[in-house]
C-alpha cells in the first residue's frame, strides 16, 4: 500500500477493522508525512468532540412549538376544503368516464367529412344502369361543387342549421331523379 | 439524549390526534433544530427548516412504521430540506451574511466567557465546513457531530456505506486544511 492509500485510512481511522488498523499502526511507525497527517487528524477528531459537545439550542422552544402547531393547522384548514371537492371527483370509474367523454368531444368536433361523397356512393348504387354512364360527369360535378363553401357538408353546420335535413333530401332527391 | 415516546401518544400521532403530535415535537424540536442550524448556521433558516421538517412528518404520520425509529425519520426529513436549502440560490446569499451573534447558548451554567467560546467553536464550524459540499456537509455533521454511526448515516441519506466513507473522507481533509489555514491567519488573543 502507497502513502496515498494510508492517507484516506488516517483520515477514516475509526472506520477500519482491526486488521487495517494494525497495518496502518505499523506504516506511522515509518513515514514521516504520514505520521504530520496523521496527528492532524487526531487533532480534528478532538476538535469534533467539541464541537459535538456544543449542541446549538433554539432561543424560545415554546414559540417555535407554537409556530409549528399554528402552520399545521393553518395548512389543515386549507387541505380541508380543497380535499372534500378532490374525495367527490376522485373515483376511477368517474376518471375513465371524463376520459372517454373527452376523446369523444374531441373526435365529434374534428371530425368533418363532407357528406356529399358518402350520398354520392348511396345514390350510385340507387342510379338505374342507363344512368351509370354520367357517373363521372357527375363525380367531376361534385368535385368543383365540393370546393364551393356553401355545398361543403358539415355535419356541425347540419345540427345547428334547421333547415340542413331538408336540404339533405332535396339533393337525394336531385340526384337519384337525373 | 432524544426522550422516547410513549408508545400510545405515538398511535394517537398517528391516528392524527394533533396534541399528541405536539408532546411529539417538543420532545423532538431540540434534536432537528441542533441538525438544521449544524447544516445551514443560521437561526432563522434553522427555525424554518424545523417548522418545515415537523409539518412534513405530520402530514405522512400516517405512513409511519413502528419498525424505524422515528428520530431516524425526522432525522431524514431534516437532513433532506438542509441538502436542498444548501443547493437554493437562497443559501448562496445567506453565506454572505453571519448571524452568528444570535447564536445564544440556552444553558444558564455558562459563564460569559464559556458563551463566547461557545460563539466562537461555532464560528469555527461554519468557517471550516463552508467549502464543504452540500452532501460532505451532511455527513460531517450526522457521523462526527450527531455521532450516528455510519449504517445510520447511510440509512438518513439513502446512500452506500463507500459513499458515505468517501464523502467524510474529504470532509475531514477539507476542514482540517481550512482549520489549519484559520489558525494561522488569526492574531493570538488576549483572554
Amino acid at each position: 500500500m502507497s502513502c496515498m492509500d494510508f492517507e484516506e485510512h488516517i483520515w477514516l481511522y475509526d472506520e477500519l477493522s482491526p486488521e487495517q488498523k494494525i497495518l496502518l499502526d505499523k506504516h506511522l511507525l515509518t513515514c514521516a508525512d504520514c505520521k504530520m497527517i496523521w496527528e492532524q487528524a487526531q487533532a480534528l477528531a478532538a476538535t469534533s468532540k467539541v464541537w459535538q459537545e456544543d449542541v446549538p439550542a433554539v432561543e424560545h422552544e415554546a414559540q417555535l412549538t407554537h409556530k409549528i402547531m399554528g402552520a399545521i393547522e393553518s395548512k389543515r384548514d386549507q387541505k380541508n376544503s380543497l380535499l372534500t371537492l378532490i374525495d367527490l371527483i376522485n373515483t376511477r370509474w368517474l376518471r375513465y368516464s371524463m376520459a372517454s367523454l373527452s376523446v369523444l368531444l374531441v373526435i365529434t368536433f374534428l371530425y368533418d367529412r363532407p357528406f356529399a361523397e358518402h350520398s354520392t356512393e348511396t345514390v350510385s348504387h340507387e342510379i338505374p344502369e342507363a344512368a351509370s354512364l354520367t357517373r363521372s360527369d357527375f363525380i367531376k360535378d361534385r368535385i368543383k361543387v365540393k370546393k364551393t363553401d356553401d355545398h361543403h357538408f358539415s355535419l356541425l353546420a347540419c345540427i345547428e342549421n334547421r333547415s340542413c335535413p331538408p336540404l339533405i333530401i332535396e339533393k337525394k332527391k336531385y340526384y337519384e331523379n337525373r | 439524549m432524544i426522550k422516547p415516546i410513549p408508545l400510545e401518544t405515538l398511535t394517537l400521532a398517528i391516528q392524527g390526534d394533533r396534541r399528541a403530535f405536539q408532546e411529539i415535537v417538543k420532545c423532538h424540536q431540540s434534536f432537528a433544530y441542533a441538525v438544521a442550524y449544524r447544516m445551514v448556521g443560521n437561526r432563522a433558516d434553522a427555525e424554518d427548516l424545523t417548522q418545515e421538517a415537523f409539518i412534513r412528518l405530520w402530514r405522512n404520520m400516517s405512513k409511519y412504521r413502528a419498525d424505524i425509529k422515528l428520530s431516524t425519520w425526522l432525522y431524514k426529513i431534516v437532513t433532506n430540506l438542509c441538502l436542498d436549502f444548501l443547493k437554493s440560490p437562497r443559501a448562496r446569499r445567506r453565506k454572505l451574511d453571519n448571524d452568528l451573534d444570535d447564536a445564544v447558548h440556552v444553558d444558564s451554567g455558562l459563564t460569559p466567557d464559556a458563551i463566547l467560546h461557545g460563539q466562537e467553536l461555532r464560528a469555527q464550524i461554519e468557517k471550516a465546513t463552508e467549502e464543504l459540499s452540500p452532501m460532505q456537509k451532511a455527513v460531517f455533521v450526522l457521523r462526527d457531530l450527531e455521532a450516528l454511526t455510519v449504517e445510520e448515516t447511510c440509512d438518513v441519506l439513502s446512500i452506500n456505506a463507500d459513499h458515505v466513507k468517501s464523502n467524510l473522507f474529504h470532509a475531514r481533509k477539507k476542514i482540517s486544511q481550512k482549520l489549519s489555514a484559520i489558525y494561522e491567519t488569526r492574531e493570538p488573543k488576549n483572554l
